[in-house]
């Protein structure tokens, strides 16, 4: 199997000052890479127009899950793909990390396979972001009844089964929570694979604020 | 304090049960009833004082106006949630209009995307 039946889907929201050098160095990768520009009100857009890549666009902002819905969708469409991961744009996560997280997919041990920053202590984090995941993590497994170390990184790999799964519902960031549902719903094989997460201070100032977490909270029960 | 407790628990499920099934016409019909009572009965409250302070008494309440005041906090948490959701409902409908005009932008701009090689 070659890079170009990976997809890399990759939802962005302004970030202009990053998006063309990680883009160029997934196509120099040579992996099939599914922009979703959503509703970016800087030059994202443009600065990767001339890359070989797909870019879709969200006429405006409706928030990372619904990004990442939409490349799904779009990513069904191409028969060729098998492998499909999600990946950020603010530069967290690393490319070399792609290879080990669609391993378990490709050896066929896993239809879905989540990056997990708390296996090794590769990832250094803040204190209280720490103690906030921490507990997010336990919510989801309680919620879902998977075990999981790290359920709410966007890095992650499924293979066609489990895309055809996913019908994501929540707009915000409270998708990460629903992935995981729906991967224990379906009864798909899951793993886990450590991904070391770069927080950069860009990432640092457009990641997820600690009060976010009370939206994301808020998402998950009412609805 | 019992009658207290029951009708806390109640209205708490109740609430949650008419969160959790709000697309069935049968909560969509409750809701208007629960605002048709709660009109009817702030017209009857209003005609006979008296009846106010004898259900606030029954309940374990000892005034009237807690009776009406408790009423409207519920009937305002009620109406709050209801749009909140609605709203909820509302974006997750457009984003998905906004989903099929990208996808469908996406397949014109690159026709390929969809060969098998």
């Amino acid at each position: 199997m070659d890079n170009s039946s990976v997809c890399i889907i990759v939802p962005i929201f302004n970030e202009e000052q990053v998006v063309r050098k990680i883009v160029q160095s997934l196509v120099a990768d040579k992996f099939t890479t599914v922009i979703v520009d959503d509703g970016s009100s800087d030059n994202s857009f443009q600065s990767i127009s001339d890359l070989p890549v797909k870019i879709l666009k969200h006429s405006t902002n409706f928030g990372q899950g619904a990004a990442l819905q939409t490349g799904f969708e779009f990513a069904k469409k191409n028969p060729n793909l098998e492998i499909f991961v999600t990946f950020d744009a603010d530069g967290q996560h690393q490319i070399k990390d792609i290879e080990n997280i669609i391993s378990p997919i490709k050896e066929n041990k896993a239809d879905i396979v989540f990056g997990t920053r708390f296996q090794d202590d590769k990832t250094k984090m803040p204190f209280l972001k720490r103690i906030i995941l921490k507990l997010a993590i336990r919510y989801t497994n309680l919620s879902t009844g998977v075990p999981l170390t790290d359920a709410h990184n966007g890095f992650r790999a499924m293979n066609r089964t489990a895309l055809n799964e996913m019908q994501l519902n929540l707009n915000g960031m409270a998708h990460a929570s629903e992935i995981v549902a729906i991967a224990h719903k379906a009864d798909l094989r899951i793993a886990e694979t450590p991904v070391e997460i770069l927080y950069t201070k860009y990432s640092k100032a457009k990641g997820q604020s600690i009060l976010n977490s009370i939206n994301i909270l808020s998402d998950l029960f009412l609805r | 304090m019992i009658l207290k407790l029951l009708l806390i628990i109640s209205i708490t499920f109740f609430g949650f049960w008419l969160i959790k099934e709000r697309k069935t016409v049968r909560v969509r019909a409750w809701q208007k009833i629960i605002i048709l009572l709660f009109v009817f009965g702030i017209i009857v409250v209003t005609l006979l004082p008296n009846l106010s302070l004898q259900i606030a008494l029954f309940i374990g309440l000892n005034r009237a106006t807690d009776l009406i005041v408790y009423g409207t906090i519920i009937l305002l948490l009620f109406i709050t949630a209801n749009i909140y959701l609605k709203f909820q409902d509302l974006q997750s409908q457009i984003s998905r209009i906004a989903r099929e005009v990208s996808i469908q932008e996406g397949l014109k701009n690159y026709p390929s995307w969809t060969e098998k090689k």
